[in-house]
């Protein structure tokens, strides 16, 4: 039997949903830890989504093509200094014996270096749809099922000269670091590369990615028909009892909403 | 055929769906079906409206009358069934059928005080009409559909001119009843997006049937 509603969009309609989908999901805030290189590194980041392109393909495939993801980052680097460490002593040989000046001894700290980052990656993915009814609200969702590209555009270069920079920044404060600053930001750039760099930004978009839902519908149960208009006009309630979706082709693809009341 | 056809999006109701809502509206907005004067209605409330009485030369406080409608039941095109003659449902087309129940104050007599003892006298009619869909679009997703009744007949009523009689007063109820009711874009298109309307209502496939864009 026929749903009692039916309301379908083409393409064109399913891009402007899109964008009030991506405007509705807002900005996102994600967390973790990894490393670069040899170097801890933990890191937070905001992420929303923007653009991209809508191409409904059945029966219930949802491909979004060139979604933008913009994020920023504040990354954390764990940098041991212990390897400048300096511990030096002088002796001078006389015929009385050794004549030693005090020891000197230089111990570097483990710093944290901060570095903030913004740039933007591109998705391509294919969604599949979810209806759910939850807590008495009917949810139609397009969830991320499988990706056809994630590309993180020039960022791992540009992350890479980011951290470089914050790290030089960084070991400027630290005390008698002036006579081997040129060596330990060297030696510390040298134990990462764009590789280790690409392997942590991965991660990091993914995780915005990473069962990423876009909600399509969402509409109480027991749907409002018209508002109240006091004094003699109560609500006019109506129950949405089952709500179906999926994409259908006939002449051209729709995404279609079926829904009983 | 797609749905959405020439436009970007597509809504539809069903004949189902289209008598749901008129319970769901008259289940809670009941004083759209019952009218009368005092003493059959004696105030404005939910479940009832009051209206004055017939006014005539000669009867104290005029003509009590009442009446009561049931929920009108919809039949989308093509119909159900065979409509009484002379009805014809046609495409984009539309018939109710309700009962209409008269009930007039009857006076006779009077009491000491000179005031007429009332009696009710009532008769309940069977009505069949058919009516078209018309769209009030106001901006985006803000609109709505209601009915227009167009043609009514009171069956079984004889002499013709009383039929005729009755049919225009029915008629003229029925408009004014369905007047009030809306049935907003939210609830043909589930509230799915806010239509911005380009063509519809038309009726077909025992569905009300609207296209548009969104926005």
């Amino acid at each position: 039997m026929p749903s009692d509603l039916i309301a379908a969009i083409d393409q064109t309609a399913a891009n402007t949903l899109l964008g009030a989908a991506e405007s509705a999901l807002g900005t996102l805030s994600k967390s973790g830890s990894g490393s670069l290189g040899p170097l801890g590194a933990s890191w937070s980041a905001s992420g929303s989504f923007t653009g991209g392109t809508v191409a409904l393909s059945p029966p219930d495939t949802i491909a979004i093509d060139g979604l933008e993801i913009d994020y920023s980052l504040s990354l954390t680097l764990s940098i041991d200094l212990s390897f400048l460490d300096i511990h030096i002593q002088i002796c001078i040989p006389t015929p009385f014996g050794d004549f030693c000046l005090p020891p000197i001894n230089i111990d570097f700290p483990t710093i944290s270096v901060t570095v903030p980052f913004s740039s933007s990656a591109t998705l391509s993915a294919d969604f599949g749809l979810d209806v759910h009814l939850t807590a008495g609200t009917w949810f139609v969702d397009a969830v991320i099922q499988s990706i056809t590209q994630l590309d993180l555009g020039a960022a791992a270069v540009l992350l890479l000269t980011a951290i470089g920079a914050a790290i030089s920044v960084a070991l400027l404060a630290i005390p008698f670091i002036g006579l081997v600053l040129s060596l330990a930001v060297a030696f510390i750039t040298a134990a990462f590369g764009l590789a280790d760099v690409t392997g942590l930004l991965g991660p990091i978009v993914s995780a915005f990615v990473s069962g990423l839902t876009f909600n399509l519908y969402q509409q109480p149960q027991n749907f409002q028909v018209l508002p109240a208009a006091p004094p003699y006009n109560p609500a006019v309630m109506v129950t949405l009892a089952a709500v179906a979706a999926g994409v259908q082709a006939s002449g051209k693809n729709e995404l279609v909403l079926s829904v009983d009341i | 055929m797609s749905l959405t056809g020439t436009h970007h999006a597509f809504a539809s109701i069903d004949e189902r769906g289209v008598n749901r809502a008129l319970q769901a509206f008259f289940g809670a907005r009941p004083h759209y079906l019952h009218y009368g004067s005092a003493p059959f209605v004696t105030g404005n409330s939910i479940t009832e409206t009051q209206v004055s009485p017939i006014a005539f030369p000669g009867v104290a406080g005029g003509i009590a009358y009442a009446i009561d409608l049931t929920i009108p039941v919809v039949d989308l095109y093509p119909p159900d069934g065979t409509l009484p003659p002379p009805l014809v449902l046609g495409p984009d087309q539309l018939s109710l059928t309700t009962q209409v129940t008269i009930t007039i104050g009857c006076m006779a007599g009077s009491d000491s005080d000179g005031k007429g003892r009332i009696t009710p006298v009532k008769t309940t009619l069977d009505v069949v009409a058919i009516g078209h869909p018309v769209s009030v679009y106001f901006s985006p997703g803000v609109g709505f559909v209601r009915f227009a009744v167009d043609q009514v007949l009171v069956e079984n009523v004889a002499p013709p001119s009383l039929q005729a009689v009755l049919d225009c007063l029915i008629k003229m109820i029925l408009n004014a009843v369905l007047s009030s009711v809306e049935l907003p874009f939210d609830i043909v298109d589930a509230g799915f997006f806010k239509l911005i309307l380009e063509a519809g209502p038309t009726i077909a496939d025992n569905q009300i049937e609207i296209w548009g864009d969104v926005s």
